[in-house]
């Protein structure tokens, strides 16, 4: 009964997901490889992305889509630059107790505080921006909607940006030696602590713009960033904390297992109800078997 | 002033504040209102979308009430709301809150079944007669607990409708995407056995209606090469699943017919989130068509519009009817009396928005062996009929209507259904 | 006053009051307000315990009651299983899945850890919805009501003993050696093993012990309110777990306790607010960690006892 082009298209809608969901992941690896802190309110940076994008949209009619991401990612990164700055630094300056449990409570609190705050001010209600364009692409019998693939599209050049700007700009490089030794890195002038800001502010930025990238496709709602959340932690334990290409291949990975799973495993029920579940257990089994992940501590 | 005039001047003094006070009393009494409860899910992850509009309904039929003078010799009638949020702990706790803190003489409401059955126990306790706007689990009512009546459709009526709508249009495979919850459940125990009685060749697949993405089911029921779709999710991921299942060249399409459930009535959402992907989707309306409808309906459903800007949904229809029951119910028991109101409901027998209100089934008139058990305080009335979405933007009272056939528009002919054209 | 005797009176206060509460509280609606305010109490408290004494993070604590509710629920839906006997291997049923926790988690830091847990979390919820032809899923899975009557009262004092007896336990372990290896344990585990102390048994007899607490407060809530759905298993429940022990007093089992009991009382109180008294108590919260780590609640108790 399953032909080559339905492998072949559910092949294609995992990884067109993968990619938004390897965006993502990227932020929370870069606010680890830099700051050595998970970010758990980062679905909730998701989410407030999401938002920026369908106000603007709806507030400005008639601009093309693409400037609700870049507002997302604007905002959001002023907002993470303010969290920052006022939440974590205290932990690189040497100001708390027990500075590992202090960061999560600290992002967890804020995760609380933001889901509750959207969720009084913006209303329970799902907002749907506009899509970029409508239709999809065709094999056969199925299809992959336009705002799919242009999303995936845009968030592959976001990461291959991102990548470049790593490797080729002082800032980059900078984020990397920080990454790797904090206390060589100042040695050589490099100011940690802007260093961390930026990473925090880049990172929430990303998380932000894959929400206003996915928004069109699937709503935002207050809640709506708690699954993404869990994916991301996934993810990025898949790929390795702090690793760039564990976070993209990582995404992929987890795109492609949901879309798979759901599709081969012979009980469609089931199959769909333990979407979620295929990447908790690779998660579980990563983190007893092989804790560093595929690509380890490199980058 | 002379000792016997200060003397009398106190004496009338005390007399007139005594006699100010007693009257005072009593027309306070008089004027303390009569407080209805209404438990609703005003918040995540209960389905707060259609209790916020209950919720409305309801609150424009106590204004309504309180303009035209209030109940009961002038008594002002106060609806209290609380949050059940689609939890059953929730709404338990709710409903002790209304009746003992609140002092509450009747209660309305519910969405949810598993909310609406953890409640009855203290219902009973309490002795408070209930009016179930919009649970449709068979065991509310077919546990002949003599404080519950139900306005609402049972899941048993609402499927056969559909199914003898699937066999005039002749559809021959049919996919079933039901909730993983007890509606869903329900849903799909009824359309199996109702399917089974005809040649229909149909599939059933369970989903949570928190799931985001439902493609790859979606890619794999196309494999499949069904005719219709029937895609039963409530809430926000209605809309999404819609837009999948178009996005993967699914339904609707000219070879495969797209069956939304009853969200995609809220046609504001439901524009702005499908767009396009939303013409020619069939949905069941649970109410009377605009054809067949009273003045007094539509007024009703006017003012809601006019209020809130939003179309007034069978729901809220529901919310606004229980309300306006309850209160009928008193005035006719010219109390509160729980024993009064329950007789008179039993009794009953009101013009609402959704049609004319009775419950044949009660203590005076058991339900017969061959009548189901759920006709238990039920009112056997309900209609349903399927409407079809054929320009962007439509409400639905605009839709033209394809079953059933008395009520069908001369748009559709004698096909129940229009295909969506090919490209 | 030695402070010894401060404390016991505090203590004896406040069981004196809570076994007197009822009958100055006669409205059933404040009675149930009272008995979840205890649930959430207890569940707060043994968060602290893990986390303010053993310095591990867990986001599993719902879960695992939801996991011990459920095994009492299902023992008596399909065997016939009594309330008490069922509770008791809901019980222990936490226990040992706290147990393989402890076990697998062992190597775990920080964060790691606090992850695992969400994700033993959502594997739970998902299952027990997937599974519904078994656990009922979202139609919810009735549990036989402890007491034939509906009155409150024995549900109050149940509840209230179980609060007390779980912290009576937690206490106990807290002031005894063990719990010194688990405060060691939380301020430098690598210290703390350099030392001799066999982290590998307190960690694990920590989350076990704890587990079980959560399977206690577990089985008492799925019989109390007569039904279990797997909504409850949500993160925000435990997110306001978590917020209670930490605005409590997350070093203080007190504290935390009092902060669970403190704090469901003031959801309630402020329900007409609507969800903005969450976005209220976050707010509390991102306030109390960053600049009151050591809680709003556990001060004032320790002045009252005279530490």
């Amino acid at each position: 009964m399953y032909t080559a082009d339905y492998f072949l298209m559910q092949g294609m809608s995992g990884l067109v997901l993968g990619s938004l969901y390897a965006l993502m992941a990227l932020g929370l690896t870069l606010i680890f490889s830099v700051l050595k802190v998970i970010n758990f309110a980062h679905g909730e940076f998701y989410v407030i992305g999401g938002y920026i994008s369908y106000f603007l949209l709806s507030l400005v009619a008639g601009i093309p889509p693409i400037f609700g991401v870049l507002a997302s990612m604007v905002g959001l990164f002023f907002l993470g630059a303010l969290v920052e700055g006022t939440l974590l630094r205290p932990i690189h300056l040497g100001q708390v107790d027990r500075p590992d449990e202090y960061a999560i409570l600290i992002t967890f609190g804020l995760s609380f505080l933001f889901q509750n705050l959207l969720l009084s001010v913006c209303g329970p209600f799902p907002k749907t921006p506009p899509s970029f364009l409508q239709g999809g692409w065709r094999i056969g019998v199925m299809m992959i909607s336009y705002d799919r693939i242009i999303a995936a599209g845009i968030a592959i050049g976001i990461m291959t940006l991102m990548m470049w700007l790593v490797r080729s700009t002082w800032s980059g490089q900078a984020l990397r030696a920080v990454s790797q030794n904090k206390d060589a890195a100042s040695i050589v002038g490099i100011n940690p602590l802007r260093m961390n800001t930026l990473a925090f502010a880049i990172g929430s930025a990303l998380a932000g713009g894959s929400g206003a990238l996915v928004a069109p496709v699937f709503s935002m709602a207050p809640d709506a960033g708690v699954v993404p959340s869990i994916r991301s932690f996934i993810i990025v334990v898949l790929g390795g904390m702090g690793s760039i290409k564990g976070a993209i291949i990582g995404g992929l990975i987890i795109g492609l297992i949901e879309t798979l799973g759901t599709a081969v495993i012979p009980d469609p029920s089931r199959a769909l109800a333990y979407k979620r579940v295929y990447g908790l257990i690779i998660f579980a089994l990563v983190l007893l078997v092989r804790p560093q992940g595929l690509f380890g501590e490199e980058e | 002033m002379s000792s016997k005039a200060r003397s009398f001047f106190i004496l009338f003094l005390a007399c007139s504040l005594l006699i100010g006070s007693f009257a005072f009393l009593a027309l306070a009494e008089d004027k303390e209102p009569v407080k209805i409860g209404i438990v609703l899910p005003m918040s995540p992850p209960g389905a707060y979308n259609t209790g916020t509009k209950m919720y409305r309904a309801a609150q424009l039929a106590a204004s309504k009430v309180n303009d035209s003078g209030g109940i009961l010799g002038g008594r002002k009638v106060k609806l209290i709301l609380v949050d059940s949020r689609g939890m059953p702990e929730q709404g338990k706790a709710a409903v002790e809150r209304l009746i003992t803190k609140e002092k509450v003489v009747g209660i309305i409401g519910n969405y949810h079944s598993g909310v609406a059955l953890a409640q009855m126990p203290i219902l009973k306790k309490y002795h408070i007669p209930y009016i179930c706007a919009e649970a449709w689990d068979d065991r509310v009512t077919s546990k002949g607990q003599e404080e519950v009546f139900r306005i609402s459709i049972t899941t048993s009526m609402y499927t056969q409708i559909a199914v003898d709508w699937m066999k005039a249009v002749g559809f021959e495979k049919v996919y079933l995407l039901h909730e993983n919850t007890a509606y869903g459940e329900w849903l799909k125990g009824y359309f199996s056995e109702q399917l089974d009685a005809t040649d229909i060749e149909y599939k059933n697949v369970m989903a949570d209606p928190k799931t985001q993405d439902f493609t790859s089911t979606l890619l794999r029921i196309a494999q499949w090469e069904p005719d219709l779709l029937f895609g039963d999710v409530t809430g926000p991921a209605s809309f999404s699943l819609l837009k999948q299942s178009k996005n993967t060249g699914l339904a609707p399409t000219p070879d495969t017919a797209y069956y939304g459930s009853i969200t995609l009535l809220n046609s504001k959402e439901f524009w702005e989130s499908a767009g396009e992907n939303g013409k020619y989707t069939v949905v069941s309306r649970i109410a009377l068509p605009p054809t067949v409808e009273s003045e007094m309906a539509k007024e009703v459903q006017k003012k809601f519009k006019e209020t809130y800007d939003r179309d007034m949904t069978p729901q809220a229809m529901e919310g606004y009817d229980a309300f306006m029951l309850m209160v009928e119910a008193m005035k006719s028991a010219e109390s509160t009396d729980a024993d009064a109101v329950i007789h008179a409901l039993e009794n009953i027998k009101w013009d609402g928005v959704r049609g004319t209100y009775q419950f044949p089934y009660g203590s005076d008139n058991p339900v017969p062996e061959d009548m189901p058990d759920y006709m238990w305080h039920q009112f056997p009335d309900v209609t349903c009929y399927l409407l079809e979405y054929t320009e962007v933007g439509q409400t639905p009272t605009e839709a033209p209507v394809i079953w059933p056939p008395e009520w069908a528009s001369d748009v559709v002919g004698s096909d129940y259904y229009i295909p969506v054209p090919e490209e | 006053m030695a402070k010894n005797t401060r404390k016991i009176l505090f203590f004896v206060g406040l069981v004196l009051l809570g076994l007197v509460l009822p009958l100055l509280v006669r409205s059933s609606y404040w009675r149930h307000v009272l008995i979840l305010a205890y649930f959430y109490g207890l569940l707060a408290c043994s968060w602290s315990f893990l986390e303010g004494y053993g310095g591990q993070f867990s986001f599993g604590h719902i879960a695992l009651a939801t996991v011990g509710g459920y095994t009492s629920g299902l023992l008596g839906k399909y065997f016939g299983f009594s309330p008490p006997v069922s509770m008791l291997v809901g019980i222990l049923g936490a226990g040992v899945i706290g147990f393989i926790i402890g076990v697998l988690c062992l190597r775990f830091r920080g964060a790691y850890l606090a992850l695992f847990t969400i994700a033993f979390s959502e594997i739970v919820r998902v299952v027990i919805t997937a599974e519904s032809n078994i656990t009922m899923g979202r139609m919810g899975l009735e549990l036989s009501p402890l007491f034939a009557q509906s009155n409150k009262i024995p549900y109050y004092y149940n509840m209230f003993l179980f609060l007390v007896f779980g912290f009576a336990i937690m206490y106990l372990v807290v002031h005894s050696r063990y719990g010194l290896y688990l405060r060691s344990i939380r301020e430098d585990q690598d210290a703390a093993e350099a030392m001799g102390v066999d982290i590998t048994k307190y960690k694990v007899l920590a989350f076990t012990l704890t587990s079980m607490i959560c399977g206690l407060a577990g089985v008492f809530y799925g019989h109390y309110l007569g039904i279990l759905t797997p909504s409850f298993t949500s993160i925000s429940t435990m997110g306001l777990v978590i917020a209670m022990a930490i605005i409590g007093g997350v070093e203080s089992l007190v504290a935390a306790a009092l902060g669970g009991i403190l704090l469901e009382f003031g959801l309630e109180f402020l329900r007409e607010v609507g969800t903005w008294r969450l976005v209220l108590f976050g707010g509390l919260l991102v306030f109390v960690v960053r600049f009151a780590r050591n809680g709003l609640i556990a001060p004032v108790y320790h002045k009252m006892i005279g530490e």
